[in-house]
């Protein structure tokens, strides 16, 4: 049987505001909480949605921008604990929001 | 002398795609009547209200801006019938709202929504005195007492409340009486104070309500002079108790010959069409309430994402800040100029018919010119 795919998917609520050259905020505004989160973010982001895998996303980045560190999967996996900590994204199980 | 040079050969400084927080005049009637209302008794403006259905269709936008925060302001907007309508349309949008409200009009039920609706940053109730004498001297009888039950209320069902405080020619005596009245007995948090501007309907009673200078002075003493368990929780953008805070900073300067603060000497000191924008309750769309003439476009017949990018008016407004404040004859000669960012360009305008112009109103040596002292 296959493990089951674990994948983050963004929390509908969450308002991506993007201010200058591509620097934006995340914003929940039930908590009022926001995220400056800088243009690299923002590609991340916009691939999250509950189908792709962290593996995958950066994969799609390194495709994206010429200059990802070796240490992108981490970084990424690190961003994407911090918009969960803070309820901008949730997990979906094999393609369902848990 | 107009500083035209100035101002054309100025480059737009950066600007975001869309205002965070857009201010908008959803009522333009008003219970009350008082006697300092920077809204009313405005030539310019058409005191008109839009159907339900426009501001629905304008928080659509608003959300697809990714705007995060609305102000609902008038008039009073407690007064709007379809008030739960609108803050519907601006929780399905998702955004934030904050309500700027005489007080008079909150009930129960109302208080209840906001509170279930998770998404208010504030209602701010207007309180001017201690008393109903001192309070009502300007905003009309009975006005505290419900003012005072409204904020009760909001209290009640946990909604964030702010007061604001105006200072005028008939309250400025009871500031100690109010701080201790909205901190100890209301047991609010703090609260923020300003003074009553020549603006508005304050214009034709100016000489009733408007500070005079030793009216003033007392403001600016009786507020450093707070006890400090209510001085640290007094906030001020503008008026007296900012002018006793940064007035001393500026003469300090001037005696040590600091070099100028920054933004010094220019028409700097308003940033407000960086963040922000405002609509009257008509649709027009206007940098700010305080510039109400200024109308840059109209809800949903013009794009707003292009007003604010675009607009050479508003562009020229934010452009002001090049203007360096030596040139103007108001100015000449002012040793706090590299101190100095010529003040709201609202007041600017409604004192001197031109928004390019130093605010005479806030103006240090004006104030010491005049008999006034700083310590």
């Amino acid at each position: 049987m296959n493990k089951p795919k674990k994948t983050p998917i963004q929390n509908p609520l969450t308002v991506l505001r993007v201010e200058f050259d591509d620097w934006a905020i995340l914003f929940d505004p039930d908590s009022a909480k926001t995220l400056g989160i800088n243009p690299t973010g923002v590609a991340v982001w916009k691939l999250v949605d509950g189908q792709r895998g962290i593996e995958e996303i950066v994969e799609e980045i390194r495709e994206k921008f010429s200059d990802v560190s070796i240490s992108a999967e981490k970084e990424t996996s690190d961003f994407i604990d911090e918009l969960y900590r803070n309820g901008f994204i949730g997990y979906s199980l094999n393609g369902v929001a848990q | 002398m107009n500083n035209l040079s100035a101002l054309e050969n100025a480059t737009l400084p950066k600007i975001m795609r869309s205002p965070r927080i857009v201010r908008l005049e959803i009522s333009s009637n008003c219970n009350l009547r008082c006697l300092y209302c920077y809204y009313f008794e405005n030539s310019a403006v058409d005191y008109s209200n839009l159907p339900t259905e426009q501001w629905l269709q304008f928080f659509v936008e608003l959300g697809s801006m990714a705007v995060t925060d609305v102000s609902l302001s008038g008039g009073e907007p407690f007064l709007r019938p379809d008030l739960t309508d609108l803050i519907d349309g601006i929780v399905q949008n998702k955004m934030r709202f904050g309500i700027n409200s005489n007080g008079t009009l909150i009930n129960d039920h109302i208080a209840e929504y906001i509170a279930e609706t998770h998404r208010c940053n504030y209602v701010q109730v207007s309180i001017d005195g201690s008393s109903s004498e001192v309070h009502d001297s300007c905003r009309g009888e009975g006005s505290f007492v419900k003012a005072v039950r409204g904020i009760k209320t909001l209290q009640r069902h946990d909604v964030p409340v702010v007061v604001r405080v105006t200072l005028h020619h008939h309250n400025v005596h009871d500031i100690a009486n109010i701080a201790a009245f909205l901190l100890d007995e209301l047991g609010l948090s703090g609260f923020s104070i300003n003074s009553a501007g020549y603006i508005g309907a304050c214009r034709k009673n100016a000489d009733e309500v408007l500070l005079t200078r030793q009216d003033r002075q007392i403001a600016m003493d009786d507020l450093l002079n707070l006890p400090q368990k209510y001085a640290d929780r007094i906030t001020a953008s503008a008026g007296p108790l900012y002018e006793a805070k940064h007035w001393p900073k500026m003469e300090a300067a001037r005696m040590n010959h600091d070099p100028a603060f920054p933004k010094g000497g220019h028409l700097t000191a308003c940033g407000c069409p960086f963040n922000e924008i405002s609509v009257r309750s008509d649709g027009m769309i206007i940098p700010c309430s305080m510039l109400a003439h200024m109308v840059l476009g109209r809800i949903n017949s013009d794009s707003l994402q292009e007003v604010w990018l675009n607009n050479p008016e508003l562009n020229r407004l934010r452009m002001r800040r090049a203007v360096p404040l030596n040139e103007f004859e108001f100015c000449r000669g002012c040793n706090y100029m590299p101190y100095c960012t010529g003040n709201c360009p609202g007041m600017a305008f409604t004192l001197t018919g031109d928004i390019n112009q130093p605010s005479p109103e806030a103006c240090l040596r004006k104030f010491l010119a005049e008999g006034g002292s700083i310590t």
